[in-house]
């Protein structure tokens, strides 16, 4: 940096000579350095080199433990004691290499696989997003059909069947040329201003946290995603307050009127008032009720009801049992009236059989599971 | 360049736009894994509305849960682990007692007897999680001796509810009735419930006989004699047991015969001068139609379900396998490619599966694959399995079962599709050669 700042002062000046001959001069003096520094330095590289590996063991276990370990492992010869010291070793020669993938690649990466993967939830986001001018409401329609069409005959109807992409990239070649201005930039005008501040920066977060979430602390996930995400709900009421009101309406409105139908929430917009919403669900929490209905579905692998996937919607109550009948069929992977019936039956009765006394969620985040939607889906269980 | 920008910037909004939504939206869990394990359900004694009644009330009510039980889905709770019982038949369920021994499913009934012998039963399917009942109340009227038949109906009702397919238990099964060693062996044509009760005998045993099928609606039954000294095929009218000799050429043999599903048409095998192909035949009477002419041994045809296909076993590539083609004929298509020897295609009802006898390594199978010869299953495996045939709602698969030695005997077993719940059906005597009618109506 040094070399470059006084390079620039140098030309500003306009005397390349005299910038040259400094220039001949630093390298040198440089060069100089570099050998007095090698002759200086070997040893002192040398202790780096053997401390760095320590640390990264020190870094998994209580720092002084391995060490001792390694101690011991010379003078005492028992055997508890040599299966321990091998066992903190690979432990830390897999986290060195993780670390460094997880912090250089990821930027990269995380580029080109959400462009690829999600172009459909793109769409959906900024139908809730950006919905406060006006316009842009029609637009986004139009804006759903063009992103859509674009990014899914290059990459997926290639790869998968023949008869239906075909069709679509003839019509989208035709179509794009002269659609795609409009769309470009409608997400410029409306959404950088409300949100690109908070893009780069939760887009960060999340990639580091859902990498971390499991094993590690929550506390990332709690400084980052929800401070963001309830910020972002306050900025919308600002420009337009009728535009506010539509999408908690559209969002919550079926659920909302469930919750209040049943005594439950009785929170008129998205449920940040009343109910608790916490930090976000870990996915211990979530695998607790996961596995408290799995225990109770009953599958019958040899039915056309078994090979039936179906989605149910519900409303918990804030002891965790299902608010009265709330259980409702919102999707099924099709077949006959009568084994989606039976499919979604079974679904019921697994939730209603293994609820017991409520299952078990945690009450601080009350606001994050009122409200689910579960698959049953029977494809592992198929008879092979 | 500007295009990848604009992407770039869309796709980091997205990204961070999707922790907002899975805020609000609801939370959503995937469950992917079940259990497999049969429901537990409860059929206290039906209510018996009259003196007379009483008995034939828990006759039928036991009838019923042995139906359920039977197919291997249902597990009954025996009657001592009730703690609320069931006096009327209108007044309202307190679901919570049955919840509280963790009965899925209830039925209740009512069962009259009128005073010219009339038979009336009324039941109730409840979902007892649900807090409701699975469909509403239904009562079937009958003879006081056609009793096991409207439990049979109760149960399929029952059962097509919970499972969302059809039922099988009123239905029938013609088989071959032995007696004797197996090297003087009698045999004659049988006919019994799916469960082994009400057994009739359609012939008696001075012939051999072979290979029993019921018509599409179980009023004929076509078969395989050896009264004139060699094979041929007989149809025989379930009702009045008169029969006739069908495509009564000298000089042919017939054999291994099936009811096309219009139940008119009669496909068969024929061997005239050592060569053995299929044929068929009108019985409105008409001409027989040859429907393969290969020097090899074409048998056991079995239509499909909507009677366009046709599957049979063929040795043309020197050992017996299965093959497909179209109903008037035309060029097979062999489907089993597995190891060893297939034979006894049969087409499901369903449509979805065919299943069929495996020789192999010196054991027998009972399997099904799909159509296309895919996802190739075996369901049993024995000294000597064979002859498959269908329950009426594709399900279930009964087969003989020979066990070896020369005191070995035949018995009839049953196999759900999905290799669980292999029961030995209960037959006074050794049986053999099983066909399943459909559904009485």
């Amino acid at each position: 940096m040094g070399k470059t700042g006084k390079a620039e002062a140098f030309m500003n000046k306009g005397i390349y000579i005299s910038g040259i001959g400094h220039i001949g001069l630093i390298v040198w003096v440089l060069v100089g350095g570099l050998f007095s520094s090698d002759r200086t330095e070997p040893l002192d590289v040398a202790e780096v080199s053997i401390i760095s590996g320590e640390e990264f063991a020190a870094l998994t276990a209580p720092a002084s433990a391995p060490r001792a370990t390694q101690d011991t492992q010379e003078p005492t010869p028992p055997a508890s004691e040599q299966p321990v010291t091998p066992t903190p070793t690979p432990d830390t020669t897999p986290e060195t290499p993780a670390r460094p993938d997880v912090s250089q690649p990821e930027q990269p990466d995380a580029a080109p696989d959400v462009s690829e993967i999600e172009p459909l939830p793109q769409a959906e986001v900024t139908d809730e997003a950006p919905t406060p001018p006006a316009p842009p409401t029609e637009d986004n329609g139009t804006t759903l059909l063009t992103q859509s069409t674009r990014p899914r005959p290059a990459p997926r109807v290639a790869p998968v069947p023949a008869a239906q992409p075909t069709p679509d990239a003839e019509v989208s070649d035709t179509v794009t040329e002269a659609t795609v201005p409009t769309p470009e930039p409608e997400p410029e005008v409306v959404k950088p201003p409300v949100e690109t501040a908070t893009a780069p920066e939760e887009a960060t977060t999340e990639i580091v946290t859902e990498a971390e979430e499991k094993p590690d602390a929550e506390t990332s996930l709690t400084s980052s995603m929800r401070p963001r995400s309830r910020p972002a709900r306050p900025t919308k009421p600002a420009p337009s307050t009728q535009k506010a009101a539509k999408p908690a309406d559209v969002q919550s409105s079926v659920n909302d009127a469930l919750a209040e139908a049943l005594g439950g929430g009785a929170t008129e917009t998205s449920g940040n008032g009343s109910a608790p919403v916490g930090p976000p669900m870990t996915s211990g929490e979530k695998d607790a009720l996961r596995i408290g209905v799995q225990r109770c579905w009953v599958v019958d692998a040899g039915s056309e009801a078994g090979r039936i996937t179906v989605t149910v919607a519900m409303s918990l109550t804030e002891d965790g049992k299902v608010a009265g009948n709330s259980i409702k069929m919102i999707a099924n992977s099709g077949g006959s009236d009568q084994a989606v019936n039976s499919a979604f039956q079974s679904a019921r009765r697994a939730i209603l059989r293994c609820q017991q006394n409520g299952y078990d969620l945690p009450k601080e985040k009350y606001a994050q599971w009122r409200d689910v939607e579960m698959t049953f889906n029977p494809e592992k269980m198929r008879i092979k | 360049m500007m295009l990848r920008v604009l992407t770039l910037l869309a796709a980091l909004m997205g990204f961070a736009a999707v922790p907002a939504i899975a805020q609000n939206g609801p939370l959503r869990i995937e469950i992917d894994e079940g259990v497999i394990e049969p429901m537990p359900f409860a059929v206290p004694d039906f209510v018996a509305e009259n003196a007379a009644a009483a008995e034939m009330a828990r006759n039928i009510s036991r009838v019923v849960a042995a139906d359920l039980v039977n197919t291997g889905l249902f597990r009954e709770i025996p009657k001592e682990a009730f703690i609320a019982s069931v006096t009327n038949f209108d007044s309202p369920v307190q679901y919570a007692d049955w919840k509280a021994i963790n009965a899925q499913a209830l039925v209740t009934g009512a069962v009259s007897v009128g005073s010219d012998g009339r038979l009336n039963v009324k039941f109730r399917l409840l979902d007892v999680f649900a807090d409701a009942p699975l469909g509403d109340g239904l009562q079937f009227g009958g003879t006081t001796s056609s009793w096991r038949r409207v439990a049979h109906k109760v149960a399929d009702q029952v059962y097509s509810r919970i499972t969302g397919e059809g039922g099988y238990f009123d239905s029938r099964v013609v088989y071959v009735a032995e007696t004797g060693p197996k090297n003087d062996r009698k045999k004659r044509l049988a006919i019994m419930d799916y469960d082994g009760a009400n057994t009739q005998y359609l012939t008696d045993s001075t012939s051999i006989v072979l290979a029993p099928r019921f018509s599409p609606n179980g009023d004929r039954v076509l078969y395989t004699s050896y009264e004139t000294g060699f094979p041929r095929i007989y149809l025989l009218d379930v009702a009045t047991v008169g029969r006739r000799a069908v495509d009564d050429q000298s000089g042919t043999m017939t054999f291994s015969p099936r009811f096309g599903p219009d139940g008119s048409t009669v496909l068969y095998s024929a061997s005239q001068g050592g060569n053995t192909d299929l044929f068929s035949m009108n019985l409105g009477g008409g001409q027989r139609a040859r429907l393969t002419s290969s020097p090899s041994i074409e048998t056991a045809p079995s239509y499909s379900p909507d009677g366009s296909r046709i599957v049979f076993e063929s040795d043309r590539s020197g050992t017996q396998q299965l093959y497909i083609m179209s109903a008037g004929g035309g060029e097979p298509q062999r489907i089993s490619f597995g190891s060893g020897r297939y034979s006894t295609p049969v087409w499901s009802p369903r449509g979805d599966y065919i299943a069929f006898t495996k020789q192999n390594k010196g054991r027998f199978h009972i399997g099904v694959m799909r159509t296309d010869g895919s996802e190739e299953r075996l369901l049993t495996a024995s000294f000597l399995d064979e002859g498959p045939t269908w329950s009426p709602n594709g399900r279930v698969i009964m087969f003989s079962r020979e066990t070896a030695g020369a005191g070995g005997t035949s018995a009839l077993y049953s196999v759900d599709i999905s290799g669980r719940n292999l029961r030995k059906i209960s037959v006074d005597g050794a049986a053999s050669d099983p066909a399943w009618s459909p559904l009485l109506p």
